[in-house]
């Protein structure tokens, strides 16, 4: 009898253990593996945007987000874990209650951007007091370690949907999205309690290739300089803007573009500012006394003209129905060509403009880069306005000459004086100096191909006679820099009126652009305020800014001084 | 080997006793001998499959121990990268241009004048000292750690070559009281106000003084030059 009850025994278990096995062993083999592997995206980090030398001006780095599943934690648990919680992740506890207690999900979001190393600790202390349903999970955050510094050029990254594609961003970190991002990779393994990868199970997956690093040609030091001078210039002159940007002459890269006012980026909020793209390329102002360089360049690469050629020039001017004056009134003078462009005169740029022509006026406009992109590839950039010259209404021919009537960005304006400082030869302005994929293989930015504009000899005319401007007799005394020979121009326009479609209570644009050493020009630095309220004159406004941040350009990048005597250029003609 | 040719032969050989009648088996074998080889043999087949399996077995329970090590180590490395990183970023804030001029602006210092250059090899200034010098603002009172002369472990700045040290300390304004005292820093000091070409990355816009933080110039290999 025990015999055959034992054989029954023996062949029900044999039965089960069929029916486990061999019938539902599929099925139950599928539910284990199913809880064991697991399929995780591996988030790529992001490059970081560096200086010339390397220095860090945007990077990222690793937060946690804290969650909850209030599924499960008891409520009775609820507010001890809200007390325990609160001081860790500096969230009022009220708060952390509410979402603790949510049953319309399992994920209730606690606090972002938390510190991995708080984070850790939090998950310690409750691991320690046996409260369960929290968990964390690894998000970047962009950082910005010079706070405001280069802030509307570098912008904010787009911010990466879970479904459909990245929204939002601005500046460079929108427009070099692709290269920052990276590639996401993803494994799928299978992972046992605690969240370990069980060895010698199935791991199948990609590694995520992390973003490459951008390098732009600014200088950290410089940019700090120049926004720190422009930021105090536009503060002390209550205008609205301003921007500052400094170049080197002979590869036109950027060391600095510095606008005011600018915001914190790593603040939580970003102001409008933040998206409305760098006032340096975005921003068309009517450029003013500064373009009066291309109608005497122009002039006298066609040979119109020369240095010496005198002009008589009344402070008012009548041409057709309208009349011209200069910005002083002034007896009638007999100026040069230089002495025209050195004292800034609006009556002697329009004659010069007569014998240079409208048409050949809107070529050298064009050649020097107007009414066209940069290509620097800052976003948001404006081409300017540049009307061609059979739009031109009559007057606007003379405007043009002296710079009222069309409408450039401040980037535009100092390549032209790049162009007139590298010897007539125009390198286009680069901001991107390279890119370093993950692996530290660097890419150089392929730099665009010079072109000559105007002759070499006309361009150390020319720049003969912006050293003049900085002379005592020239509009801007305070752009010199003791020991150095300073070249430059100074911009007074005045800003239209949309309410009355005249420049009257438009305000002013007051610039400068300038470029030392005079006689081996290396460094280019352009100063623009736009509606200064304390005073309107670039020469007073805008030089200063020019003298500080020259200053300290040419101190950062070792320039000496050439310690060769200036030319005499005769301003007034016999 | 040769057992199991010799039992296909006499199967052969039975076939072919059945089919042909009368012939008899060619061959005897002695079959003691051959049971007595067999028992080894199986032996040793069992001994390497008992020996496989421990070793299987050992293999993966070092292989399962060798990922909670992974594991931990990897939770080890995250929780360093985690102090990394954040050391790195306190680390990038403070040496920000906005960071150090304010910590400058602290200890007393002021951003530089014009440019002034001093030619090495003939002493020649380059630039106009008068427009370089700049207003200092007074009554400032800053502690400075005196340089000690001994090789002690507190960096001093005369123990370094004056090539480094002392040619940090940019277009100069008057010396401040207690920066006086202090040997090499003071000789720098009281020089006329210039500044040699390699010295203009230190510090951007101010003057590094004699109590600046590192006043040791250490060379990538980590010794002081």
């Amino acid at each position: 009898v025990v015999f055959s009850l034992l054989v029954l025994l023996l062949a029900v278990l044999g039965v089960r253990l069929v029916q486990l096995q061999g019938l539902d062993g599929a099925a139950y083999a599928q539910r284990a593996e199913l809880q064991r592997r697991q399929a995780r995206t591996l988030p790529a980090s992001r490059g970081a945007i560096v200086d010339r030398n390397g220095n860090p001006l945007a990077l990222s780095v690793e937060t946690r987000t804290v969650f909850a599943d209030p599924t499960e934690i008891p409520p009775r648990t609820a507010l001890p874990l809200a007390q325990a919680l609160s001081p860790l992740l500096n969230v009022p506890q009220s708060d952390l209650l509410s979402q603790l207690t949510r049953t319309d999900t399992r994920y209730a979001i606690l606090a972002r951007g938390i510190d991995p190393g708080v984070a850790q600790r939090t998950l310690q202390v409750l691991r320690a007091n046996g409260l369960t349903g929290i968990g964390t999970q690894i998000q970047s955050r962009r950082f910005y370690p010079g706070g405001g510094l280069a802030a509307t050029l570098l912008g904010f990254p787009p911010t990466v949907q879970t479904t459909g594609p990245a929204t939002g961003g601005a500046g460079l970190e929108l427009s070099a999205n692709r290269l920052l991002a990276g590639r996401d990779g993803k494994v799928t393994a299978e992972f046992g309690a605690g969240g370990r990868e069980i060895p010698a199970g199935e791991h199948a997956g990609q590694a995520p290739v992390p973003g490459s690093t951008v390098q732009l040609t600014l200088d950290r030091d410089i940019q700090w300089a120049a926004q720190e001078a422009i930021a105090a210039q536009v503060k002390a002159v209550k205008a609205k803007g301003g921007t500052a940007i400094v170049q080197d002459i002979r590869t036109g890269e950027l060391l600095a573009v510095a606008t005011a006012p600018t915001f914190d980026p790593n603040a939580p909020v970003r102001p409008a500012m933040a998206v409305s793209g760098n006032p340096a390329v975005a921003e068309t102002y009517e450029p003013g006394s500064v373009n009066k360089v291309i109608t005497v360049a122009g002039a006298l690469q066609d040979r119109r003209v020369t240095p010496d050629t005198p002009f008589r020039v009344p402070w008012e001017l009548h041409v057709g129905d309208r009349t011209f004056h200069d910005a002083e009134v002034h007896r009638v003078e007999r100026l040069t060509t230089a002495g025209v462009l050195a004292k800034s005169s609006n009556v002697g740029t329009i004659q010069i403009g007569e014998r240079l022509g409208k048409n050949r006026l809107y070529d050298f406009l064009r050649a020097f880069g107007f009414g066209a992109d940069t290509g620097v590839g800052i976003p948001g950039e404006s081409r300017g306005i540049l009307p061609p010259p059979q739009q031109w209404s009559g007057s606007q021919e003379h405007t043009i000459a002296f710079g009222q009537g069309i409408g450039v960005t401040a980037l535009q304006m100092a390549s032209v004086y790049a162009t007139v400082a590298n010897g007539g030869i125009r390198v286009a302005p680069t901001l991107i100096k390279a890119t370093v994929s993950a692996d530290g293989k660097a890419t150089p930015r392929a730099q665009p191909a010079p072109r000559r504009v105007i002759d070499a000899g006309v361009a150390l005319q020319v720049r003969d006679m912006l050293e003049a401007v900085t002379s005592d007799e020239g509009t801007a005394p305070a752009a010199r820099i003791a020991g150095y020979r300073v070249a430059g121009k100074t911009g007074t326009a005045q800003i239209p009126n949309p309410r009355c479609h005249c420049y009257r209570g438009g305000g002013y644009t007051a610039s400068f652009v300038g470029f030392a050493p005079a006689d081996n020009p290396q460094l280019l630095v352009s100063v623009v305020l736009q509606r200064p309220v304390n005073g309107h004159f670039g020469g007073h406004l805008a030089a200063p800014v020019f003298h500080r941040i020259m200053s300290f350009a040419l101190k950062s990048e070792a320039i000496a001084p050439t310690g060769t005597t200036p030319p005499t250029v005769r301003l007034l003609a016999p | 080997m040769s057992t199991t040719s010799v039992g296909r032969g006499r199967t052969r050989d039975a076939h072919a006793g059945r089919r042909g009648g009368a012939r008899l088996p060619l061959v005897k074998v002695a079959q003691p001998g051959r049971r007595a080889s067999r028992v080894p043999f199986a032996l040793v087949i069992l001994l390497l499959l008992a020996a496989a399996l421990l070793t299987l077995l050992l293999l993966n329970t070092m292989l399962a121990q060798d990922a909670f090590v992974l594991y931990r180590l990897q939770q080890q490395s995250a929780t360093l990268a985690d102090s990394e990183q954040q050391l790195q970023e306190s680390v990038t804030q403070a040496e920000a241009p906005s960071a150090l001029a304010s910590q400058a602006a602290g200890l007393g210092m002021v951003p530089g004048g014009d440019p002034l250059f001093l030619r090495v090899p003939d002493g020649t200034v380059l630039g106009d000292p008068k427009a370089a010098r700049v207003a200092v603002p007074p009554a400032i009172t800053i502690r400075t750690p005196t340089p000690q002369p001994s090789s002690s472990a507190s960096p001093s700045p005369s123990m370094s070559p004056s090539a480094s040290s002392s040619t940090r300390g940019r277009v100069g304004p008057s010396p401040t009281p207690s920066a006086r005292g202090a040997s090499a820093p003071a000789r720098a000091r009281k020089s006329p106000p210039a500044t040699s070409r390699a010295t203009h990355r230190a510090n951007p816009g101010t003057q590094p003084a004699p109590q600046s933080p590192r006043p040791q110039h250490v060379t990538p290999t980590g010794r002081p030059t």
